[in-house]
């Protein structure tokens, strides 16, 4: 059987309409699903996995400001932990000469006229980095090691580093010497290395 | 001619010919195509809805996001904040741990001392890892920063005694009770006994001198101790 356009022509008319018609609402069919329907499905399945991506974010979002609270409440505790370690341990340079020697010298002389070591020279040694957790902090603290040399008896010396220990929490003795003075027995001159933490700004 | 046979007339237009069965087709497949059509005109139109409820869903959660951004920005701020303060006390509680209290135990030394044994020298050495001193540029990155940072947990610590004894025989009565007294418990939190390495030798120079009666001896002891641990 051969179609042609002489054999559709000679059909009777309503089978030509009827041909025609559904030739015409098959074809419309197809334009729909091709220009309307897939395009439309395409867009709809990128707003939907933009509308799961948005509902995550708003979930996690909402579950950070349910936390928010508790989170300022650890902030502010590590603040004050942090504060603490800083007003109270840290050597922090003298105000007038910006130094850290005439900052440990401050500190450390009201203590050795109180036991009584004669403190002669305060020296500022280089410092050391402290090692770093991971992540890496923006501020970074390092070792500060100063020594205090001077004289007294082994007595006068102890007590001199047991009162630092006391008074300082964070000064630690790092260094110690005594040598016996032939000239006074009594008398030893004492090298005393003692560190604090410092901020690694206030390194020259 | 056989007139017995009946004659069949056909007055039917060929237009006006009908199937025999009760369906016909001419009819059925333009209402198929009618059918596919509207069809997928129901079906686009419910995409389309379905696409502006998703649209809209979306701007309501833009909105919502908007409105909360401002104070989300500020819970995550805190959280960097409590990164870096985590991150400063660790280094701190690193420090803070180093610390061996030491004033003590070397006080309680004049109890281990008689009138025939001296010290004319007392040194605590702490190892201290690189330094960084003036001849070391400034770091100016995090990452120069952690180069220059120590990695050992542990800063090794030695003490050393220097001193004479008097002795009268050949045994070393007075650093023997010297070097016991070390052992004891007021000083195990200072010196270990381990690679403890002691020296003496009798002080010729003096001992031409002085009278027989005690020979003079001079001795250098080194103690390990507790390590500094930065942990």
């Amino acid at each position: 059987m051969s179609l042609s356009v002489e054999s559709i022509k000679s059909l009777p008319k309503p089978t030509l309409y009827s041909l025609v018609s559904t030739v015409v609402t098959l074809a419309g069919c197809i334009a729909i699903i091709v220009l309307l329907i897939l395009p439309l499905r395409e867009s709809n399945t990128t707003v939907r996995k933009e509308v799961a991506e948005l509902q995550k974010t708003l979930s996690v979002m909402k579950a950070d400001l349910m936390k928010a609270d508790e989170e300022a409440e650890k902030t502010a505790e590590l603040t004050a932990s942090l504060d603490y370690f800083v007003n109270t341990g840290m050597l922090k340079p003298d105000p007038i000469s910006r130094s850290l020697r005439m900052g440990a010298k401050s500190l450390m002389m009201p203590l050795a006229e109180k036991v009584g070591f004669k403190l002669e020279n305060v020296k500022e040694l280089p410092s050391v980095l402290l090692r770093l957790p991971s992540p890496i902090p923006n501020q970074i603290y390092a070792r500060q090691p100063v020594e205090f040399i001077g004289r007294g008896s082994f007595n006068q010396i102890m007590q001199f580093i047991q009162e630092t220990e006391t008074t300082y929490p964070l000064t630690i003795l790092s260094g110690l010497v005594i040598v016996t003075q032939y000239q006074s027995p009594e008398i030893h001159k004492a090298v005393v290395t003692l560190e604090w933490p410092i901020k690694h700004e206030w390194l020259k | 001619m056989n007139l017995n046979k009946s004659l069949h007339f056909d007055f039917l237009l060929e237009s006006e010919r009908l199937s025999s069965s009760p369906l016909r087709l001419r009819f059925m497949i333009p209402v198929f195509g009618f059918l596919c059509l509207s069809s997928s005109l129901v079906v686009w139109q419910m995409d389309y809805s379905g696409g502006k409820a998703t649209t809209l869903q979306k701007k309501d959660l833009e909105t919502e996001i908007s409105k909360l951004k401002s104070n989300h920005e500020l819970v995550l701020k805190n959280r960097g904040e409590t990164k870096e303060l985590l991150g400063q006390l660790e280094q701190l509680k690193y420090y803070q741990h180093s610390k061996n209290r030491v004033a003590e135990t070397l006080a309680y030394l004049t109890n281990c001392f008689t009138s025939n044994i001296q010290l004319t020298e007392l040194a605590l050495t702490t190892q201290m890892p690189s330094l960084v001193g003036a001849a070391q540029p400034k770091p100016k990155t995090a990452l120069d920063i952690a180069k220059l940072c120590p990695t050992n947990m542990l800063d090794a610590v030695t003490l050393r005694f220097k001193g004479r004894y008097y002795q009268s025989g050949v045994v070393p009565v007075e650093l023997n009770r010297f070097l016991s007294a070390l052992k004891g418990n007021a000083f195990t939190s200072l010196v270990t006994q381990v690679n403890r390495q002691v020296d003496y030798q009798e002080d010729t120079s003096r001992n031409r001198n002085e009278s027989k009666e005690m020979d003079v001896y001079i001795f250098d002891i080194n103690y390990q101790c507790l390590p500094r641990s930065f942990q």
